[in-house]
C-alpha cells in the first residue's frame, strides 16, 4: 500500500513538474515513459495491495464482499464528486483556470478510480471462485495475467476501437465474459440476501457509471497531462466489473422465486444432519424425540402432532404433544381402533378423520388429515408419530416421503442411543464382576506359605469370574495349624457368594479349638439357616500338630483327600464318614460325622482337592479319576509342593486337551519336612 | 435326559434316562413335586440308566428329605451304577437317602 501511495505521489510531482516545464519552454523535462512508467507502477502495487489483503480474507458471506465494492466505491465517488463541485463552485476563479489544481485533481480521480477498480475487481475475483473447478481457476489466472499486461497499453497511445486495440483487448474480453457467468455464490444466499446482493449491485452499477462518465467528460480537457480513457486496463476492468454486474443481477433476479424452495430444501439437509448427528456424547434420547417431532411438524407445516415412544419391553416410554392437548389423542386413538385402523406396525394417512365412523366425540377438533406414521428399527417397534392438519387431505406424495426419511433416521437414532446404554450397562457389569473376582481372590490366602516344618502350596481357578472353591489356613501356633477346603454347589456368582459366608464360619468357629467333627456340627447349624435347599457344601477341615506329627481331621461330604506314606512309597485316600454340610436340618448332623487321626513322618505328602480336578473329562468322556492323581502324586511326590501341583495341573491340561475346564478346580498341598 | 413314569397299585416308580445336571435336574424335580401333589406316598425313582449325576442333581434329592419325613412319605432309589452309588456316599448322601440295589428290594423297602 505504501509503495502505491509513493508511486502515486512521484507521479503526480514528476507531472506536474512537467506541466510547469512545458507551459514555460514548450519541451518536456522528463522524458515521456517516465511518467507512464510511474502511472504503471501505481497500477500494479494497487492491484497488489488489493489482491493481498483480499486473498487472506476467508468467508462466504457475499453480500459483505457486495457491501465492501460499494462502501469503497461510495467514499471513492463521494471524495472525487466533492472535489468536482469544488471545481464547480470556483469555476470563475482563478483556481479553475489553475493548471496545477486542474491536474492534481484529476491525479486524486485517477488514484480513486485505481482504488475502486482494483478493490472490485479482487473482490470478483472471491466471488466467481466460490467453489471453483480447475477450468474457471486457470480461465481467472490467465485473464489476471491479461489484466497485468494491459497496464503496460499506457506506454502505447492507442485509440479506442482501432484495430490494436481490438486485437490487444479481445482476449481479455473472451476470459472476462466467460468468468463474469459464473455464479455458483448466486445459489447460496437466502431471499433476504439476493434482495440486498441486489440493491449493492446496482449501486455498484451507479458508481462505475458515475467514473466512466468522469473519466470520458475529462478526456477533451486539453489541460491534462495523462488520458485514461484511452487506457486498456482501466476500461477492461471498468467493463468486467459491469459485466458481472449485469450478470449478477440477471441471476439474482431469476433466482429470486425459486429461493424460498430451494431454502426449505436445505433446511431439510440440515435437519437430517442434525437428527443423526444427536447420537454423539451430550444429547440424550429425549433430546430425538423433540427434534423429530418439532422438525416434522416444520418441514410439512402440520397443525400439531404427537410422538410415542415405547422401550425395548413393548412398555410406554414416552409421549410428546404439541397443539393437540392428551384428551383428544385419547379420543382420536379411539375412534382410530374402532374403526380398525392399524397405527402401529405400517404407516396410514387418512384424508378426512371426519368421514369416519363414530368421530361424535371429535366434534371440537379442528385436525382433518392424519399422517400415521410408525418407528422401528430391525422390525422393532419403537413407536409411532402422528401428524394433524386442519385442511381436508393436507399431506402430498413429497411431504411423506420427507417424514418418512425422518422417521427413519431418528429410529436409527434411537436405536443407536439403546445399543450404547445397553452396551455401557454390559460394560458395567463386567466391571463388576471383575470387582468380585478381586473380592473373592483376596478371601482365598495367599499361594505358598513357608514354615520350617511343612511346605505349603495351592492352587485354585475358576471357570466363571467368580467361583465356589474355597480353602484357608488359620496358624495356631508355630507348631498348630488348621487347614480347610471346601466346596459350594453350584459354581459362578451365587456359589462365590456361599464361599465367601463360608469363609467368614471357618474364621469364627476355628478360634475355638473345637474338635473337627463339632466344629462341622456347628458350621452346619450355621449353614443350614442360609443355604437354601437344594444347596450343600463340602467340606474337609484338618489340624495339623508339628509336635506330635498328629492330624486329626473331619470330612464332612468333601471328596476323599489322598494322603503319600514316603515311607511306604505309596498313596491312600483317607477315608472317614461325613455328611456333606447344608442337607439336613436336624439336629442329629453330629451323629453323621466323626473326627480321625493320622501321624504323619518326614516326607508324607497331604493333597486335598476339589472334585473340579477328579471330574474333568477328556473328548472321550472319561474322567480324570482319583486313581489318576494318586499316580502321579506317588511318582512326584519327592519334589516340592509347588511343583508337585505344577505337575498336576500339566498332567490335568495335558489329560483334557484344553486349559478350559467347566468347573471351579483347586488344590492345597502340605509337604512334611 | 428323559422321565418315565409307571404306576403300581400304591408305588410311584419314576425311571431315570441319563445324565443328571443342572439343566435336567429341573424336570426331576417337577416330577416328583408333582407326584408329592398328586398325593403318593411310596416313590421309587430307577437309577439304571443314570450315567451321571451333578451337585444339582444331588440338591433335588436332598431338598425334598424334610417333606418326606413329615409327611411319611417313602422314596427309595435302586439300582445305582457304581459311580453313581460312589457319588453319595463321598457325599455322605446315602445315609439320608434310602437306596437300594435292586427293584424287589426297593418295593420290600417302601412296603414295609
Amino acid at each position: 500500500m505504501t509503495l502505491s501511495i509513493l508511486s502515486w505521489v512521484l507521479l503526480i510531482i514528476c507531472n506536474l513538474i512537467t506541466v510547469q516545464y512545458y507551459t514555460t519552454t514548450s519541451t518536456l523535462i522528463f522524458p515521456e515513459y517516465l511518467s507512464h512508467f510511474l502511472l504503471s507502477l501505481f497500477y500494479l502495487f494497487t492491484l497488489l495491495s488489493f489482491k493481498i489483503e483480499l486473498d487472506n480474507k476467508r468467508t462466504s458471506n457475499f453480500t459483505e464482499y457486495l457491501w465492501q465494492v460499494f462502501s469503497i466505491g461510495a467514499y471513492t465517488i463521494l471524495i472525487s464528486l466533492f472535489f468536482k463541485f469544488f471545481m464547480y463552485v470556483t469555476r470563475d476563479t482563478e483556481f479553475s483556470k489553475n493548471l496545477y489544481l486542474i491536474n492534481f485533481f484529476y491525479h486524486l480521480n485517477i488514484g480513486l478510480i485505481t482504488i475502486f477498480l482494483a478493490n472490485g475487481f479482487y473482490v470478483w475475483k472471491k466471488m466467481i471462485l466460490y467453489q471453483k473447478s480447475r477450468i474457471t481457476d486457470f480461465a481467472w489466472s490467465v485473464f489476471e495475467y491479461l489484466v497485468y499486461l494491459s497496464i503496460l497499453s499506457n506506454f502505447f497511445s492507442v485509440d479506442v476501437l482501432t484495430l490494436p486495440f481490438i486485437v490487444v483487448s479481445s482476449p481479455l474480453i473472451v476470459f472476462g465474459l466467460f468468468l463474469s457467468f459464473n455464479l455458483k455464490w448466486v445459489a447460496f444466499l437466502n431471499y433476504k440476501q439476493k434482495w440486498q446482493c441486489i440493491l449493492f449491485t446496482f449501486l455498484i452499477i451507479f458508481i462505475s457509471c458515475t467514473f466512466i462518465q468522469e473519466i470520458f467528460d475529462s478526456q477533451s480537457d486539453e489541460n491534462l497531462v495523462i488520458n485514461l480513457a484511452d487506457n486498456i486496463f482501466i476500461l477492461a476492468v471498468f467493463a468486467f466489473i459491469l459485466l458481472n454486474c449485469f450478470s449478477s443481477l440477471l441471476v439474482l433476479f431469476f433466482n429470486l422465486p425459486t429461493s424460498s424452495v430451494f431454502e426449505q430444501k436445505f433446511g431439510e439437509v440440515m435437519l437430517f444432519q442434525k437428527l443423526s448427528q444427536s447420537i454423539q456424547i451430550g444429547d440424550k434420547e429425549e433430546e430425538v424425540y423433540q427434534l423429530l417431532l418439532d422438525s416434522s411438524l416444520n418441514t410439512v407445516m402440520a397443525d400439531a402432532g404427537w410422538l410415542e415412544i415405547i422401550d425395548e419391553k413393548g412398555n410406554f416410554k414416552a409421549f410428546l404433544n404439541k397443539d393437540i392437548d392428551e384428551i383428544n389423542v385419547f379420543e382420536l386413538k379411539k375412534v382410530l381402533r374402532k374403526n380398525q385402523v392399524n397405527i402401529d406396525n405400517e404407516p396410514q394417512y387418512i384424508k378426512n378423520i371426519k368421514n369416519y365412523k363414530y368421530t361424535e366425540r371429535l366434534e371440537k377438533l379442528t385436525s382433518k388429515s392424519l399422517l400415521m406414521v410408525p418407528l422401528s428399527s430391525h422390525n422393532h417397534r419403537l413407536g409411532t408419530l402422528v401428524l394433524l392438519k386442519n385442511i381436508n387431505d393436507g399431506f402430498d406424495k413429497e411431504m411423506v416421503d420427507i417424514i418418512f426419511t425422518f422417521v427413519s433416521q431418528a429410529s436409527i437414532a434411537i436405536k443407536n442411543f439403546r445399543l450404547i446404554s445397553e452396551a455401557v450397562q454390559t460394560e458395567r457389569y463386567k466391571e463388576e464382576l471383575k470387582i468380585a473376582q478381586e473380592v473373592q481372590k483376596s478371601l482365598l490366602p495367599p499361594n505358598q506359605m513357608f514354615n520350617i516344618h511343612t511346605e505349603t502350596a495351592v492352587f485354585s481357578k475358576s471357570s466363571d469370574e467368580v467361583g465356589g472353591d474355597y480353602y484357608d489356613l488359620y496358624q495356631f501356633s508355630d507348631k498348630r495349624f488348621a487347614i480347610i477346603i471346601g466346596d459350594v454347589s453350584g459354581k459362578g456368582t451365587s456359589a462365590a457368594f456361599q464361599m465367601a459366608q463360608m469363609k467368614g464360619i471357618f474364621q469364627s468357629l476355628v478360634q475355638l479349638e473345637l474338635p473337627t467333627n463339632q466344629f462341622m456340627s456347628y458350621a452346619n447349624n450355621a449353614l443350614s439357616k442360609c443355604l437354601d435347599r437344594t444347596s450343600f457344601i463340602t467340606l474337609a477341615l484338618f489340624i495339623i500338630d508339628l509336635e506330635h506329627n498328629s492330624i486329626r481331621f473331619s470330612r464332612a461330604g468333601h471328596c476323599l483327600p489322598l494322603f503319600y506314606k514316603n515311607a511306604e512309597k505309596s498313596t491312600f485316600a483317607i477315608l472317614s464318614k461325613g455328611l456333606g454340610l447344608g442337607m439336613t436340618r436336624n439336629t442329629d448332623y453330629s451323629s453323621r460325622i466323626e473326627e480321625k487321626e493320622i501321624t504323619f513322618s518326614s516326607g508324607d505328602v497331604l493333597l486335598l482337592y476339589t472334585d473340579g480336578i477328579i471330574e474333568a473329562f477328556n473328548e472321550n468322556h472319561e474322567e480324570f479319576g482319583m486313581d489318576r492323581l494318586k499316580t502321579i502324586l506317588t511318582s512326584h511326590a519327592h519334589l516340592s509342593a509347588k511343583q508337585i501341583i505344577d505337575k498336576i495341573i500339566e498332567e490335568l491340561y495335558t489329560f483334557t486337551g484344553t486349559t478350559h475346564i467347566n468347573d471351579d478346580y483347586s488344590m492345597v498341598i502340605v509337604k512334611f519336612m | 435326559m428323559e422321565l418315565n413314569f409307571a404306576k403300581h397299585k400304591d408305588i410311584y416308580e419314576i425311571v431315570i434316562d441319563g445324565d443328571l445336571d443342572a439343566s435336567s435336574c429341573i424336570a426331576l424335580d417337577k416330577a416328583i413335586s408333582d407326584a408329592v401333589d398328586k398325593g403318593e406316598k411310596k416313590i421309587l425313582i430307577d437309577c439304571t440308566q443314570l450315567n451321571y449325576i451333578s451337585s444339582a442333581g444331588l440338591g433335588v434329592f436332598m431338598s425334598y428329605l424334610q417333606d418326606f419325613e413329615n409327611n411319611k412319605i417313602k422314596m427309595v432309589l435302586y439300582n445305582l451304577s457304581d459311580k453313581v452309588r460312589n457319588v453319595f456316599e463321598i457325599l455322605g448322601l446315602d445315609t439320608l437317602v434310602n437306596i437300594q440295589s435292586s427293584k424287589d428290594e426297593a418295593i420290600k423297602t417302601v412296603d414295609e
